[in-house]
């Protein structure tokens, strides 16, 4: 009567063993894979953005060592910081809100504090529409600057101008290109 | 069991593709079918992962369907299913990365898609295995074309191009509404409605024998059919 009563516990609990076992088999053996995956996926995205470092690789700073550096002033939405081991510029991946949430942008900027690629990581904007402002030819008016300022009295060489259509997307990628920059100030650009 | 694949498992099998399509008969899964089917490529991806975890729960659920107590069946059910839906994701994202990032959070959501647990319910945990690996194609298959075909009608109108090659992009500017949810639900629609279409019409015109020749119902009024 009482194995009657605890036999469906116990095929359940069985039930559950085995298949986390079999979960834990799994994730074993892809662990390894998925983490080579995104070392490289995440590598040739920095070098995308910056095209300079060449195949040396990138160091990454941590987020204690970033803040030492901005002595506490580092901005909000700073997520990684890598300089290219060839010590030619610097990677830095920041966030903004866009249209449909947390927007991530990755810039790369040289020795002499100018920008030499933007590329958007993750992003939920809407298909066709935000997604125009993340094309190549979009970002080539970012390259070569050092200064980029949208506001009333800039001169138009730092200005960046917006895509109809995807205006909220293309006013989260300034202003994460902005946090970029002002990161790279805050740490002090490439130290040699 | 010489004969594995008999007449009536073909029929299963057709079954699940044609007369009971799981997305555009029994109105199954939509919320990927309507999410994911942005271009033919990841409908293909969707649909296949689906047929995948399909096939591996229906098969463990029916050898297991003598020994699971009828009190905790759902629950033995949804650790059998995710276990195998986490399976896939891992194996996506080891090796499909690409896929993997396109589908984001539809695949853990296939635990909850309510065509493999309606099956393992309906289907494996009654039937014996073959029968229930072929009832896991057949419903597979269907629902993997059914979003290949909503996926490539949005791609196609939506961007232009069809698995990513260029197909009308040059001539015909693409509609982007194809690609957002909208687009999703008006080709969506319109399939169910061909369906139904087709089905209605091909019902109402049931195959007629001729009356010559037979004089069976003489004098009354009416049809033979």
């Amino acid at each position: 009567m009482m194995v009657k009563k605890l036999m469906p516990v116990i095929v359940l609990t069985v039930i559950c063993l085995v298949a986390t076992a079999t979960l834990v088999g799994t994730y074993g053996l892809t662990k390894p894979v998925i983490e080579k995956n995104n070392a490289l996926r995440a590598d040739r995205a920095r070098v995308e953005v910056l095209e300079i470092s060449g195949n040396q690789g990138f160091e990454s700073y941590s987020y204690d060592e970033i803040k030492k550096m901005a002595k506490g002033k580092l901005t909000e939405g700073t997520v990684e910081v890598y300089v290219a081991k060839n010590n030619l510029g610097m990677v830095i991946t920041t966030e903004d809100r866009g249209f449909g949430g947390s927007l991530l942008v990755m810039t790369g900027i040289d020795k002499k504090g100018r920008i030499r690629g933007v590329k958007v990581l993750d992003h939920n904007e809407t298909p066709g529409l935000g997604t125009k402002a993340m094309t190549k030819e979009f970002f080539s008016q970012y390259l070569f600057k050092d200064k980029i300022d949208n506001s009333v009295e800039a001169s138009d060489d730092i200005r960046v101008d917006g895509i109809t259509g995807a205006t909220v997307t293309s006013e989260a990628v300034y202003r994460a290109v902005v946090k970029a920059l002002t990161v790279y100030e805050l740490i002090g650009g490439i130290q040699d | 069991m010489n004969n594995i694949i008999t007449k009536e498992r073909l029929d299963i099998v057709l079954n699940g593709v044609i007369k009971e399509n799981p997305v555009l008969v029994l109105l199954l899964g939509m919320c990927p079918s309507l999410a994911v089917t942005t271009n033919g490529v990841n409908g293909l991806g969707m649909g296949l992962s689906v047929l995948f975890v399909l096939c591996c729960s229906n098969v463990a659920v029916s050898l297991l369907k003598n020994f699971i107590p009828e009190q905790v069946r759902i629950p033995s059910y949804i650790v059998i299913i995710a276990s195998f839906v986490t399976i896939l994701g891992l194996f996506l994202k080891a090796y499909l990365p690409l896929l993997d990032k396109a589908l984001g959070i539809y695949i853990p959501l296939i635990v909850v898609n309510c065509i493999i647990l309606g099956r393992a319910e309906m289907f494996a945990s009654k039937r014996n295995v073959m029968d229930s690996f072929m009832d896991a194609i057949g419903m597979g298959f269907g629902f993997t074309l059914a979003l290949l075909i909503i996926g490539s009608i949005r791609e196609l109108l939506g961007a232009g191009t069809w698995f990513g090659l260029t197909v009308t992009a040059n001539f015909m500017e693409p509609m982007a509404i194809f690609m957002l949810a909208p687009g999703g639900f008006f080709v969506l629609g319109c399939l169910i409605a061909i369906v139904n279409g087709i089905t209605r019409y091909r019902g109402k015109q049931p195959e007629k024998a001729g009356c010559e020749g037979c004089s069976a119902c003489q004098g009354q009024t009416g049809e033979a059919e």
